[in-house]
C-alpha cells in the first residue's frame, strides 16, 4: 500500500533542489562577468575600435541615459500595451473559434478553409493592409499583432479538443453534464493543455511582432526606439535595446508561466509520461 | 411498472426479484469509409434488480458497444433498451483505464456527478470523502489521479460511479488493466461495496474466472456478429470467498470455455 507521502515524494523528486538552482545561477553569473571584463579589456587596450562592440561601461551608460531620461519607460510601457493588446484580442478570438471548430464539424469547414488560406503569409505582410483598413494610428498595429497572436491559439485550441480522450466525453454524458457542464467541466479543461501551448507561442508572436511592427511602422515603442538607434548610427543604444528587449522576453515568459500554473494546476509537477 | 417487466417473459428469469431492464433484439451495425462492420446481432437478455451479471466473450466481440448501448452512449441500429423503472439512471459507468479527469482532484473526481447534480460544494465533498474512505482512497482526497498508482485510478472510478445513488453499475472491464494481484483484491472489495450497497451491476469482462467468481449469471457472447450463445447461472453461495470457489467454479469455468470455443468458428 503506498502512503500519501511516498507518492508526494516521488512526485517532487521531478524538480530541482533549490540549492542545485541556486548554484547554477552563481556559474552563470559568474560567466557573464568573466566575459564583460574581457570586452571591456578589449576595447580599452584598443584591440577594438569599439565601432561594432562598444564596450560594456558605455553600454550601460547609454541604458542609464535612457532610463534617467524616461525615454525608456515612455516607449517600454507602448510596447508592452501593444503585446498585451495584440495577445488579448488575437487570443481571445483564436480560442473561441478554435473551441468553435473543435466541436462543431460544420463550423470546422466553414474557419478551417479560411485558416488554411492565411496562415502561410508572414504577418508582418499584411500590416500595409491593415493601415489602410485601420488607420495609421494604434488600432492597425495592435490589429497586426493579434493577427499574429490569433493563429498559434487557435491551431492549438482545436488540437486541444480534437485529442481529448473520448471516454472523458462518454463520462460526462454518463454522469448527466449539460451542455454548458460538459463544456466547463470536461472540454475547456480537457483541453487546458494545449491551450496553455497556444498562449505561450501567441505570446512569444506577439511580443516579436510588436517589435516588428514597431520598427516598420511606429515612432514610439522599443522597435522604433531600435531602428533610430540604427538610423542615428548610436550602436551603443542599439545594444543597450537589445538588452531591454531581452529582459522583456524573459519577464514574459515568467508571466506565462505563471498564468499556466494557475490555469491548470494539474500539470504543474506532473511527469511528462502521462 | 413492475407489472409490465414481469410480464415480458424470459427463460433468464429465475429469481422472483422484479426486472431493472431488458435488452430486446438489439443490432448494432458501424457504418465507415471502408464499409460496414456488424457488431452485434439480435441480443436479446433481462437483467433483475439488484443482481450482479457478467458478460464474458472473445475480445473486440462488441461487449463494450453493448454497454454502451445500454449506458445511452451509442443508439443501437435496432432493437431496444428498457428500463422497467422508468427512466435510465444517470451515472453508474466505470470505464478500463483512463476513467480518471486528470484535471480535477481525487476528491472532485468522486464528486463530479455529485456537482453536476447542483449538490452544494461543502456537503458533497463529505460524502465524497465518506466513499473514498470506503475505496481505500482516504488521505488521498486532495492529490491529483497522476500521483497514484494504477489500481488507485481503478479504485476511484468506482468510487465516482458508486458514490451517486446510480443503481446500476456499468463496468468495462474495470479491472483488465491490472496485475493479478491487484486484481483479486480488487474483486473483493468490489463485492464488499456491492454487498453493503446493493445495486445491478453489469460486468463486461473477458476473464472467464473472473465473470465466475463475481457473477450472478455469466453471459456468454459469440465472436462478431455477437450474439448471446448461453447464459449460465453461477450457483456459488455468497458471499464468495475465492479460495473456497476457486475449486468449485472450474466446473462452470470449463462449461463457459467450451462454449466460447464452439461459437467462435471464426478465426
Amino acid at each position: 500500500m503506498t502512503t500519501p507521502a511516498t507518492v508526494i515524494s516521488a512526485a517532487r523528486m521531478e524538480g530541482t533542489t533549490a540549492p542545485a538552482r541556486r548554484s547554477w545561477s552563481l556559474r552563470l553569473a559568474a560567466v557573464w562577468i568573466v566575459i564583460l571584463i574581457a570586452l571591456e579589456m578589449l576595447v580599452r587596450s584598443g584591440i577594438d575600435t569599439g565601432l561594432f562592440l562598444p564596450a560594456p561601461s558605455v553600454v550601460a551608460g547609454s541604458l542609464w541615459e535612457m532610463v534617467s531620461s524616461g525615454v525608456l519607460f515612455q516607449n517600454l510601457s507602448v510596447t508592452i500595451a501593444r503585446i498585451a493588446g495584440g495577445l488579448f484580442f488575437g487570443g481571445t478570438i483564436g480560442v473561441s473559434l478554435g473551441l468553435i471548430a473543435g466541436t462543431s464539424h460544420r463550423m470546422r469547414g466553414i474557419i478551417d478553409p479560411m485558416v488554411a488560406a492565411l496562415h502561410p503569409i508572414p504577418r508582418l505582410a499584411f500590416f500595409p493592409l491593415l493601415i489602410v483598413v485601420f488607420g495609421l494610428g494604434e488600432s492597425s498595429k495592435i490589429a497586426a499583432v493579434s493577427l499574429g497572436a490569433f493563429f498559434p491559439m487557435f491551431l492549438n485550441t482545436v488540437a486541444g479538443v480534437r485529442s481529448m480522450n473520448p471516454v472523458h466525453l462518454d463520462l460526462g454524458r454518463n454522469y448527466g453534464a449539460s451542455g454548458r457542464q460538459m463544456f466547463v467541466h470536461v472540454l475547456l479543461p480537457g483541453a487546458m493543455p494545449l491551450i496553455l501551448t497556444g498562449l505561450r507561442l501567441s505570446a512569444n508572436t506577439a511580443f516579436h511582432g510588436t517589435i516588428g511592427v514597431e520598427m516598420v511602422g511606429s515612432r514610439t515603442g522599443i522597435g522604433a526606439l531600435l531602428w533610430l538607434s540604427w538610423q542615428t548610427f548610436r550602436i551603443d543604444n542599439l545594444y543597450a535595446i537589445l538588452i531591454v528587449i531581452a529582459i522583456i522576453g524573459i519577464g514574459l515568459a515568467k508571466l506565462i508561466r505563471w498564468i499556466c500554473d494557475r490555469a491548470a494546476p494539474w500539470l504543474v509537477d506532473k511527469p511528462a509520461s502521462m | 411498472m413492475v407489472e409490465l417487466a414481469a410480464q415480458s417473459t424470459s427463460d433468464t428469469l429465475r429469481s422472483s426479484s422484479p426486472l431493472h431492464f431488458s435488452c430486446d433484439k438489439v443490432s448494432h451495425t458501424f457504418d465507415s469509409d471502408r464499409g460496414s462492420v456488424e457488431a452485434l446481432r439480435n441480443v436479446s437478455f433481462n437483467v433483475a434488480v439488484n443482481e450482479f451479471v457478467c458478460i464474458v466473450g472473445p475480445s473486440g466481440c462488441g461487449k463494450s458497444t453493448l454497454l454502451r448501448i445500454v449506458a445511452d452512449l451509442e443508439n443501437p441500429t435496432s432493437g431496444r433498451v428498457t428500463f422497467h423503472s422508468g427512466q435510465r439512471p444517470r451515472g453508474g459507468l466505470v470505464v478500463q483505464e483512463n476513467g480518471t479527469f486528470p484535471w480535477m482532484t481525487v476528491a472532485e473526481n468522486v464528486a463530479f456527478g455529485l456537482r453536476l447534480g447542483g449538490m452544494e460544494k461543502g456537503e458533497r465533498r463529505d460524502r465524497a470523502l465518506v466513499f473514498l474512505e470506503r475505496v481505500g482512497l482516504s488521505g488521498f482526497a486532495d492529490h491529483y489521479p497522476h500521483e497514484l498508482s494504477v489500481g488507485m485510478r481503478q479504485r476511484l472510478g468506482i468510487g465516482r460511479a458508486v458514490v451517486m445513488d446510480a443503481p446500476l453499475l456499468l463496468m468495462d472491464e474495470p479491472f483488465g488493466a491490472l496485475d493479478a494481484q491487484t486484481r483479486r483484491h480488487m474483486q473483493s472489495e468490489l463485492l464488499n461495496i456491492w454487498a453493503s450497497d446493493r445495486r445491478t451491476v453489469v460486468f463486461v469482462t473477458h476473464d472467464i474466472e473472473e465473470a465466475v467468481l463475481l457473477g450472478d449469471r455469466v453471459l456468454v457472447m459469440s465472436a462478431r456478429p455477437a450474439s448471446i450463445v448461453a447464459d449460465i447461472p453461477v450457483t456459488l453461495e455468497r458471499p464468495r470467498s475465492f479460495s473456497r470457489d476457486l475449486a468449485r467454479a472450474s466446473g462452470i469455468m470449463d462449461r463457459v470455455w467450451n462454449i466460447l470455443e464452439s461459437s467462435s468458428t471464426t478465426p
